[in-house]
């Protein structure tokens, strides 16, 4: 029953705007009094300021969780979630950092690859929770006909994960972490990523599968998503001071560099051609 | 026997085998959901365990095609087990 109540849920809050904008004042007296009890480990700094929340997050965030399993084999540190009235998600307690990092660019960006991850305290643990996606499949689960369909139907959405994994220099893309569903792409399992430190951050990682996309015209909507991105001075500050609390001041400058490098380029180019496979810092 | 199952997360949290590949005598046999079936043998996955070689592995590469899916399939809905022994 959960489900199917999140599904609808879902559906009503996927056809309305997607950002919605709560004062603080409103935020603060409706919030729920577990939530607040909860943040014994400081784990509020790590949430979306009202301004820029995704209603989502704040389900993830404050709905009590009614059941857990472990999931994955063991390979990974992950549970699945059940949360009370509405939804579900998949729980980390390793590089969950990362993910919220990755979801964070993702939305400030406006590519809604990402499902909405946030950080929160589960069973006395701190992880990354991110909300399920009901349905979906990976590419390979895909027959013959469905692959040419999910080719030409998704091929914006797989050029944006090119350039959003390129951006937070994913080590791990491969066809096992993009889902389809309603002909739309999902980026999943980041843990992978935004591994800085000078010699990496110098390098670019994207999957192999999307190599065919050096050269070619990028999404109108690509393109718009940076000059956006670009022309909002207060979202960037805010996406900065979001990162810093996952990381460090330091790191998330540089994250910030490196999405300005990409934005600049596909704001001014229209494509991003081979020879890209390494950005030197310096030079930005 | 040695074989790998391969999960998928399911909507209630739930992880079923969708496809279970099995070694017999050098090849792998897999057998499971059709579509994902094909997609093995048709295109692979990556040679992890030597990353300097950048061909794909398939069923009839038998045992090294079978270590290598639990690192092709490792992620949150889509996950394979290590090489188990079962009748």
């Amino acid at each position: 029953m959960a489900f199917e109540l999140f599904r609808f849920r879902d559906a009503k809050k996927k056809a309305e705007a997607t950002t919605e904008i709560v004062s603080s004042e409103n935020f603060q007296e409706n919030k729920p009094a577990a939530v607040a009890a909860m943040d014994t480990s400081g784990i509020r700094k790590y949430e979306s300021p009202p301004e820029v929340r995704n209603p989502q997050e704040e389900v993830l965030v404050s709905r009590d969780k009614t059941s857990s399993k472990k999931i994955g084999r063991g390979v990974t540190d992950s549970s699945f979630v059940e949360l009370k009235d509405d939804g579900s998600g998949i729980f980390k307690t390793e590089d969950h950092f990362n993910e919220r990092a990755a979801y964070l660019i993702d939305r400030f960006l406006g590519f809604n690859l990402v499902p909405p991850t946030v950080i929160r305290q589960v069973d006395g643990e701190i992880g990354s929770v991110q909300e399920f996606i009901p349905d979906a499949r990976a590419v390979d689960e895909l027959g013959v006909q469905s692959q040419q369909n999910f080719e030409r139907n998704c091929r914006d959405d797989l050029m944006k994960m090119w350039v959003f994994d390129m951006i937070i220099h994913n080590q791990d893309r491969h066809p096992g972490n993009f889902l389809v569903k309603d002909k739309r792409v999902y980026a999943i399992d980041h843990g992978r990523s935004l591994d800085f430190d000078q010699s990496s951050f110098e390098k670019i990682s994207f999957w192999e599968g999307c190599r065919q996309f050096f050269g070619r015209p990028l999404p109108n909507d690509v393109t718009k998503c940076f000059k956006s991105f670009l022309e909002k001075q207060t979202e960037q500050k805010i996406l900065e001071d979001l990162l810093a609390e996952l990381y460090n001041r330091e790191k998330a400058s540089i994250i910030l560099k490196r999405i300005k490098y990409f934005a600049e380029l596909v704001t001014t180019k229209g494509e991003i051609r081979s020879g890209i496979e390494s950005i030197q810092i310096d030079a930005l | 026997m040695k074989k790998v199952k391969i999960y998928k997360l399911q909507n209630n949290g739930d992880e079923h085998v969708i496809v279970t590949c099995t070694l017999t005598d050098s090849s792998v046999v897999c057998e499971g959901n059709e579509a994902f079936v094909n997609n093995l043998q048709t295109s692979g996955i990556r040679n992890y365990t030597d990353q300097s070689s950048g061909a794909m592995l398939f069923p009839l590469d038998g045992i090294k095609f079978l270590e290598n899916l639990k690192y092709a399939f490792r992620s949150s809905y889509l996950s394979a087990t290590d090489i188990i022994d079962e009748a």
